[in-house]
């Protein structure tokens, strides 16, 4: 177990370093880059050269793209001149390091994420539940499809609704930005309802499976009551699969919903992203996707590992 | 039903799935037939009545299809979406020809580019600071009757059935061709991901080896990168390029392809999940018997993979094209919403929907009909395929009985 662990860790860092290649080299070989997408910094072309070169953008040849991989590997390491904490790298738009603004948003879309997971996790497992239970009854249909159309609303379309019915019209709630409780509630009601679908169905799935089994059969025949065969057999191996995700939601638990964010105005790290994306800071940019990535590849071998642990029949080698 | 399942057990030894076999017109008959031959069966121990047909495996994976009201519903839905963006125009066109208010009278209906040059009375307030002569400062409120060129926020009629938007264009029309670009755009991804996905799949599964471990390492690779942030960095940098170049007046593309290249992108890093799927299959089926018989007629690789192998993928590979046309759909219509899609006055879905960015809440709060009926389209086409790619996996899925 301790040997594969080891190796996975080893694989990931591999898979890391490819990653950041690719993200960097899209990056890099865009058509525009940060100074044409900043007009003030191009009034004229020699202008637009200098700061090129202090940015190290000039060279767009292989080697100057290697070059510039290096250069932004070693800026991760540097220390932040202001927090004396690892700065993983400088933005090229202001004084703050990547991972000053990492920390500054994270906050804000965990608060959301988290308290969204819960509820998801709260009323998704108790509907998927009794969807399969009652299977083909007219309440499974009733939550099928309810669980359909949360699939299938679009997040932009659904949060502006909201923004417009309960903070705009209302007035229940704050139109934008972050601080009192109030901030919160929009935004995590738009992601709990959008991800409950998703859950739903797979709990249903999950149990339908369980229950056409062998032992739920043996569990009857034996004469147990309905309840302590669903509660007790059917239920506890449903779990499995669901605390497989449970590490599989890492990453979106710390990566911010982008266009809720936006829409919310939440300050969380999926705005951030939106915003510096469009305007082509290349270590911001950097610095997010790797987070990302790092967190997802952390979030599979997670799931691998708690299900080697939730499941004495899987063995890992 | 209940019945029905009861007798299964004792033909099961006659026919593998007694609820799809008998091919007559009503249930009662059917059910009537059925005792009947049961009862036959087992006191004179005869085959099966002559009268009785198997079903063809595609008859019966479209008859289970049927029998489910959902996915009925489904196909509906996006069989109406489909006419209605493919077909609707030319019908729009022909019942409501747009003429006169062009100035042209042979005019045949609103075409994407049409705005509406009715012209319009508004009210415009506007204010003036006055400055007497004694030094005080007076301030001067105007509101004027002014005539406005465009006819925006129309309401319904006959002109227009569902109004028109801020700047004049017809709700209707944007509706139908903004659906052509959104069903369009979904299907080509969809499509590049299948081919991509199979063509990869096929040969990691078939091979083995170091192929197989190559391509499968590029998978990992590509499913550890942030789809979405990847996205916004190339669509950012399409903006850019479709954007005029202050000097020469000129863009580098259009601003309609935009989406296509961005979705052609979307689709190349996302068939992972598609070439990892048949792979497993693959997999577990070229260990199987008729795999050998394939090998000992002396069948081409490329045939064996493309016509034995791959046609056992098909149906799991049907039910995530129908179920990921759905998600392309979303995907598609939340890039043209952060603004990397078709420009005005071409539209998709999602740039309908954008108008929650640029104008004040009360212009929007008057005019759902500018952006309602592009959410309930986005809505309709994404639960439609949804119905139908889950009907198509209950229908597919052997060991389903219902």
């Amino acid at each position: 177990m301790f040997k594969y662990i080891l190796k996975r860790i080893g694989i990931s860092i591999l898979l890391l370093v490819a990653v950041s290649l690719i993200i960097y080299f899209i990056l890099r070989l865009m058509p525009v880059d940060f100074v044409t997408m900043n007009s003030n910094l191009q009034s004229n072309p020699e202008q637009a050269e200098m700061h090129r070169e202090a940015l190290g953008l000039d060279d767009n040849s292989f080697w100057g793209i290697i070059k510039g991989y290096g250069k932004w590997v070693g800026s991760l390491f540097e220390k932040d001149a202001e927090t004396g904490h690892i700065s993983l790298g400088q933005t090229f738009s202001g004084s703050k390091s990547v991972a000053q603004l990492l920390v500054q948003g994270i906050p804000y879309s965990f608060i959301v994420a988290a308290v969204a997971t819960v509820f998801e996790f709260l009323i998704a497992i108790p509907l998927g539940i009794t969807a399969a239970t009652h299977q083909y009854s007219f309440r499974d249909y009733f939550i099928t499809v309810l669980v359909m159309i949360g699939i299938s609303l679009p997040s932009f379309f659904f949060a502006n609704i909201f923004k417009t019915v309960f903070a705009e019209a209302l007035g229940w709630f704050p139109v934008s930005g972050a601080g009192t409780f109030r901030h919160y509630v929009l935004p995590i009601f738009t992601i709990s309802v959008l991800s409950l679908g998703g859950r739903m169905r797979m709990t249903r799935t999950n149990m339908l499976e369980v229950l056409n089994s062998d032992y739920i059969r043996t569990a009857r025949a034996k004469g147990l009551s309905e309840n302590k065969v669903i509660n007790k057999h059917a239920f506890r191996n449903t779990l499995i699969p669901l605390v497989t995700t449970l590490a599989g939601l890492l990453p979106s638990l710390f990566s911010g919903a982008i266009i809720t964010e936006q829409i919310f105005g939440l300050p969380g790290i999926g705005k951030m992203a939106l915003e510096y994306t469009n305007e082509g800071d290349i270590p911001f940019i950097m610095g997010y996707n790797m987070f990302l990535a790092t967190l997802s590849v952390v979030g599979i071998l997670l799931a691998d590992i708690m299900y080697a642990v939730v499941d004495p029949r899987v063995k890992l080698k | 039903m209940k019945k029905r399942n009861k007798n299964t057990v004792f033909l099961s030894a006659h026919s593998t799935d007694v609820a799809g076999c008998y091919n007559t017109t009503t249930e009662k008959i059917q059910r009537e037939k059925y005792d009947e031959v049961v009862k036959d069966d087992f006191v004179d121990n005869t085959p099966l009545d002559k009268n009785l047909k198997l079903m063809s495996p595609t008859r019966m994976v479209l008859r289970r299809f049927f029998r489910s009201k959902l996915s009925v519903i489904g196909l509906v839905m996006v069989i109406g979406l489909f006419l209605f963006s493919f077909v609707g125009p030319y019908i729009y066109h022909a019942l409501v020809p747009a003429t006169g208010v062009l100035g042209n009278d042979t005019v045949a209906g609103w075409q994407q580019a049409d705005k509406d040059k009715s012209g319009k009375w508004v009210l415009v307030e506007s204010e003036y600071e006055y400055i007497a002569e004694n030094g005080q400062k007076y301030i001067i409120k105007q509101t004027l009757h002014k005539h406005q060129e465009d006819n925006t926020e129309a309401g319904i009629s006959k002109l227009h059935p569902l109004g028109t938007d801020f700047d004049g264009y017809d709700n209707l029309t944007k509706l139908m061709y903004g659906g052509r670009v959104s069903l369009i755009v979904s299907f080509l991804a969809v499509f590049l991901i299948t081919v991509f996905g199979v063509i990869l799949g096929g040969i990691a599964g078939y091979f083995g080896g170091v192929i197989d471990n190559i391509i499968m390492r590029i998978c990992d690779v590509l499913t550890c990168l942030p789809g979405i942030p990847i996205m916004l960095i190339v669509g950012a940098s399409l903006n850019a390029l479709a954007s005029p170049d202050p000097v020469t007046k000129m863009s580098v593309i259009e601003h309609s392809d935009k989406i296509y290249i961005l979705m052609i992108f979307l689709s190349c890093i996302s068939w992972p999940g598609t070439a990892r799927l048949v792979r497993g299959q693959i997999l577990s089926l070229r260990e199987q018997e008729y795999m050998v018989a394939a090998e000992a007629m002396g069948y081409s690789t490329f045939r064996k993979i493309f016509k034995h192998l791959i046609p056992n993928v098909m149906p799991q590979l049907i039910v995530q094209m129908t179920l990921g046309l759905g998600s392309m759909i979303i995907y598609e219509s939340s890039l043209s919403y952060l603004g990397f899609g078709v420009q005005p006055p071409e539209t998709a879905w999602g740039t309908i929907v954008n108008v929650f960015s640029n104008n004040s809440f009360d212009k929007i709060l008057a005019n759902p009909l500018v952006w309602v009926p592009a959410g309930l389209c986005i809505i309709i086409a994404v639960l439609g395929f949804n119905f139908v790619g889950d009907g198509l996996r209950d229908a597919l899925d052997p060991k389903s009985r219902r």
